[in-house]
């Protein structure tokens, strides 16, 4: 089923009626936050995060006590109030399939995932880091989409249900419904290409490669690249004590990190830059791959434009490829 | 995920001083907790930390598991806090287990440094209580000094039940053991490969000598086990630190066949 919406507020004004609705806002820089009242979403660009913390909030305090410490304080699940979220474009999608296979076993996350409509944005153009094509993803892949929607050259948007809960969503829509419509465009840009055939066999025993030292060497340890990332998902485990409150929380985590690995005996068997991004490497191009038999990657290019000293996965991959084992 | 972290309560039944800043908690889980040799729980206190340990007490008993827990750091010093009758938090058991039942029939040594005996207690209850189904059983077990040796009680116990050597790095008036350190002693041993499988657990460096001697007296990778440690905070394969290569310790291990991780080394 296929609807022309004049403009994007009546869209958004429709799904306000269907839940909670997130969106890439503008606050300085753009991320997926709760659309407030009259607050247009930004679809202009990838937003500089990806939804990641909407699918693992970035602090959960799953046991929570108030004023006193009690060791049976009670269990706080995540909140599975119906939600839309708006926007997410095809590599962002594609990146949650990432969290769906680790997570598969939760049942929290399954409930958060299932209370979740996923309205995504098929992509106009392509910003000179993108590079889902290389990784099996492509920018205007309907894939995982409940509902998809793009941009047509005069100004409408084509909508389109894409499964159940999709058709489910939009089942009272009151839009114009199309049977013919204009194919979505896609403005192409230079951009990252990455030979991914062969890449994560390649990568095995590549471990004590001194490709790695120069590829750590510039690395600040700002761990940027794994929080703006669609498929990373490390998490710490922590309790937190305040005035009047406490409890244990789940807190994202990043490989990058130097106490990632560092244990009380001070040993640490990730101790040096080059071991760190390494591991963030190949986690997603050689460990992830031989468990899950795909890429934990999605292209979405934010670690290349995030990194304050301009290291670039595609660069280092290849690099690897030449270097590593000649 | 966090469901998959939830815990449950146990209640200190009784804390034994075993070594210097070492001590030994029996607790009483408030859900009966059946446990394989080898595996691991997390034990916290709210407000304080979660940290994780080897189960060390007897899989036949029911109703109570034991950690023997070094004061280290911030969880680890609250929890030398607790006195019988405190409660804890307690989720587990977690990670895979020795495969005692492939010894059957076999000469079984196991060797242990410092308090890497906590994982291998319960490996000994174990063989002890079926010691007929193997050719034979011994204990090679150090440590620095006669004082940071643990389970002395059931060290001379096992004495009248196995072949037991027990050794220091550094004697102290009063000891009759063996000097030396444990790859030294299994050299000295001239332990012999024919028929065996050799369990070895105790500080890095102890499994890295432990398993070089092992090699030069003829034992092969397939005939030898270890347990790998790691960081760890969900124990549930999760959380992304403890892996080595593809697998994470605390889900695929902590239990391996030296021949499963010797190429990591
Ligand atoms: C499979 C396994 C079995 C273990 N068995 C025992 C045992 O039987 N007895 C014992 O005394 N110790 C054992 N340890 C080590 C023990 O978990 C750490 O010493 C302890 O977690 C330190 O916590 P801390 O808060 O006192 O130290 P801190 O340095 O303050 O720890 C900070 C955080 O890092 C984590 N951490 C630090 N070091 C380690 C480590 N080596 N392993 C795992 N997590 C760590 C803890 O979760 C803690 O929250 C084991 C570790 C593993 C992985
Ligand atoms: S963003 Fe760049 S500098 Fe920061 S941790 Fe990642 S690679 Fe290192
Ligand atoms: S402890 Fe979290 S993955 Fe092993």
């Amino acid at each position: 089923m296929t609807w022309i919406v004049d403009d994007l507020e009546s869209l958004v004004k429709f799904l306000r009626g269907k839940g909670t609705v997130y969106a890439p806002v503008d606050s300085g820089g753009t991320y997926f936050g709760e659309l407030a009242r009259e607050q247009e979403p930004e679809l202009d660009g990838l937003s500089d995060v990806s939804a990641r913390h909407l699918f693992q909030p970035m602090t959960h305090y799953y046991l929570k006590f108030e004023d006193r410490p009690d060791a049976t304080a009670g269990f706080r699940d995540y909140d599975t109030a119906p939600r839309v979220v708006l926007g997410m474009r095809p590599c962002d999608v594609k990146g949650l399939e990432v969290h769906d296979r680790v997570f598969a076993e939760s049942e929290s996350y399954r409930k958060l995932r299932n209370a979740t409509a996923i309205v995504g944005y098929l992509c106009p153009a392509r910003d000179p880091t993108c590079f889902c094509d290389s990784v099996g993803g492509a920018p205007l892949s309907r894939e995982g989409m409940d509902v998809s929607f793009y941009r047509t050259d005069d100004g409408k948007f084509v909508v389109t249900a894409e499964t159940d809960r999709g058709r489910t969503l939009m089942q009272d829509a009151p839009f114009a419904s199309a049977a013919q419509v204009p194919a979505p465009t896609f403005v192409e840009a230079d951009h990252p290409k990455l030979e991914t055939l062969g890449l994560a066999e390649f990568l095995n025993g590549t471990e004590g490669s001194d490709v790695w030292k120069d590829i750590g060497f510039a690395c600040v340890n700002c761990r940027v690249c794994t929080y703006v990332c669609p498929t990373c998902h490390c998490f710490t485990v922590t309790d937190e004590v305040f005035a009047t409150e406490g409890g244990r929380a789940t807190v994202w985590d990043s490989c990058q990190a130097r106490s990632f690995t560092k244990e009380a005996s001070g040993h640490n068997p990730r101790a040096g830059k080059p071991e760190r991004v390494r591991q963030r490497i190949l986690h997603k191009f050689n460990y992830y791959p031989k468990v899950h038999g795909a890429l934990m990657c999605s292209g979405c290019g934010r670690c290349i434009k995030g990194c304050p000293t301009g290291r670039n996965i595609v660069e280092e991959l290849t690099l690897l490829r030449g270097g590593a084992r000649s | 995920m966090i469901d998959l972290l939830k815990t449950e309560t146990a209640k200190v039944l009784d804390v034994v001083d075993e070594a210097p800043g070492l001590k030994t908690f029996v607790l009483e889980p408030a859900n009966a907790m059946r446990f394989s040799p080898g595996q691991f729980v997390f034990v916290s206190k709210l407000g304080v930390g979660e940290s994780v340990f080897a189960i060390s007490s007897d899989p036949r008993e029911s109703g109570k598991i034991a950690v023997s827990v070094q004061a280290l750091g911030k969880n680890t010093n609250a929890l030398h806090e607790l006195d019988p009758g405190e409660s804890v938090g307690l989720r587990g058991p977690y990670g895979n287990s020795f495969p005692i039942d492939e010894w059957r029939g076999k000469r079984v040594i196991v060797i242990g440094g410092g308090i890497g005996l906590a994982p291998l207690r319960p490996v000994i209850y174990s063989l002890l209580g079926r010691k007929h189904e193997f050719q034979s059983l011994s204990l090679i077990y150090g440590a620095r000094l006669p004082e940071l040796l643990v389970y002395k009680p059931e060290l001379e116990r096992w004495k009248g039940e196995m072949d037991v050597h027990l050794t220091v790095d550094e004697a102290k008036d009063g000891w009759h053991g063996k000097v030396g350190v444990v790859p030294k002693v299994m050299t000295d041993l001239a332990l012999s490969p024919e028929n065996a499988v050799a369990v070895i657990c105790g500080p890095p460096v102890m499994i890295r000598f432990g398993h070089i001697a092992l090699k030069d007296l003829g034992f092969s990778d397939e005939q030898v086990y270890t347990t790998l440690e790691m960081k760890m905070k969900c124990g549930v394969g999760l959380c992304g630190r403890c892996n080595v290569d593809h697998r994470y310790i605390c889900k695929d291990g902590p239990v391996f066949r030296m021949d499963e991780i010797n190429h990591l080394e």
